[in-house]
């Protein structure tokens, strides 16, 4: 088990990033607290050591992934996009944002991961399908993909790579 | 888009409510975890002790109930019994039809039982009597490492002696002569006994088997002394040493029915016969 110091830490740095891959999953608060106690729980009980920071986050972001993923599999939930997942978060996002959010998760929850991973938190398409157990040709695709989606949506303002 | 992206996501934040909830819900799993039962470490360890244990206990099982020494009590009836490694009796066997009826009597008792209290028993069955009038004496044979024999002597001895019987006492280490003796059908005290009689006479084990303990060991004695007027007067000890080493399989001490043990190649029959003298109980006539 790992020590409290050590869950605290991690509670610190990745809480945001947990929070994100919640925010584009999950519906409800509730549902967020569970997935939030599930991970750090997973966390501290993990008796082996990280490689390093990057092992570290690889790790809880897929953890957390399939987190979700069961979580909403247990449910019979159906992929509906709630708007009152943004209003039940943050009250000061500006409109733009509020606009591109609205727009990944309206995606289907593959691309949701990968647009995501990809876009945020910058890894390539090899990495991505190291830690969501897909091929890397996969990725590719399903980013082109969602990208391709996203432009659709959001009206092809200045899109990058 | 990717830096649209990248902004859009920077909004979505953990709330310090929702960090302080975790925590402390992985604060109250930690505590609950303490059950120390259920780690790993500690199960692995309880394993490893039930094995041990359960080693232990096939090996301490083991360690009782196998026989170490061998005490072979003959009167005329051939009694042999087999002790474990804290002197008690394992098994108890009798090797013919008057040992037999002494052990239906007795061998509840001695199961289990310290070898004196074992001795005692037998020495003190009723069915045993016949057999121990007069000055009869009773013949303990036992075969033992070295370092046990002396204290089985001193046991087997006192017992015959509490009971107010003489006892003729001789040993040996040598494991094997327990199962030479299972091969001639007898007892280790009487097969001792044949060996004695077989280096002057040509006896066969059949013939030993029916004779009583007295009788061999008196006809052993008659050679005995024989030899030994014959050597006075020729006081040759090689002719003597030849004689004593001949037939003498897995023998140590067993030169002649004294306490100490005597290495099998110096001239027995002078040696022998003076301690001999002292330990004599019973009548013999030469």
């Amino acid at each position: 088990m790992r020590s409290e110091e050590e869950v605290s830490h991690a509670v610190e740095a990745y809480a945001d990033m947990i929070r994100r891959v919640c925010f584009y999953h999950l519906k409800n608060r509730a549902d967020t607290e569970d997935v939030f106690q599930n991970v750090f729980l997973k966390y501290m009980l993990y008796e082996k050591p990280f490689e390093d920071a990057e092992h570290e986050k690889a790790w809880l972001l897929r953890v957390a992934i399939n987190s979700c993923r069961d979580l909403l599999k247990s449910f019979f939930r159906r992929n509906v996009v709630s708007l009152e997942t943004i209003g039940e978060i943050e009250e000061d996002i500006t409109e733009e944002h509020r606009e591109v959010l609205e727009a990944v998760l309206s995606l289907p929850v593959q691309y949701k991961n990968v647009i995501y991973l990809h876009y945020y938190e910058g890894y390539t398409a090899a990495e991505i399908g190291r830690i969501l157990g897909k091929k890397e040709n996969t990725v590719y695709s399903l980013l082109s993909r969602g990208r391709a989606m996203l432009k659709k949506k959001l009206g092809g303002d200045g899109i990058g790579k | 888009m990717a830096n649209k992206i990248s902004d859009a996501f920077d909004q979505i934040q953990a709330d310090p409510q929702l960090k302080r909830a975790t925590r402390q819900f992985l604060a109250e799993k930690r505590k609950k975890r303490r059950r120390w039962y259920q780690q790993p470490a500690l199960r692995w360890a309880a394993s490893v002790c039930t094995i041990l244990f359960i080693a232990a206990g096939i090996g301490g099982f083991s360690l009782v109930r196998t026989p170490v020494s061998y005490v072979s009590i003959d009167v005329n009836p051939s009694i042999e019994l087999a002790l474990n490694r804290f002197d008690r009796v394992v098994s108890a066997e009798a090797y013919n039809k008057e040992g037999e009826d002494i052990l239906k009597d007795v061998s509840f008792d001695i199961k289990g039982a310290t070898y004196k209290e074992a001795v005692d028993a037998v020495i003190r069955c009723p069915a045993m009597r016949r057999y121990l009038a007069g000055d009869a004496e009773i013949y303990i044979t036992v075969a033992a490492e070295q370092e046990k024999e002396p204290q089985l002597k001193a046991g087997a001895e006192e017992s015959c002696r509490r009971n107010g019987h003489g006892c003729r006492y001789n040993s040996t280490d040598d494991a094997s002569a327990v199962q030479q003796a299972r091969a001639c059908g007898m007892s280790l005290g009487r097969y001792f006994a044949y060996q004695q009689l077989s280096q002057y006479e040509e006896v066969t084990p059949d013939d030993c088997r029916h004779m009583t303990m007295s009788e061999m060991h008196g006809r052993t004695q008659e050679h005995r002394q024989g030899e030994e007027n014959h050597q006075d007067s020729k006081s040759d000890s090689g002719h003597g040493g030849s004689s004593s080493s001949a037939a003498e399989p897995g023998h140590k001490s067993g030169s002649g029915y004294n306490s100490s043990p005597a290495p099998a190649t110096t001239p027995v029959p002078t040696s022998g016969a003076g301690k001999h003298q002292q330990k004599r109980h019973g009548q013999k006539h030469h």
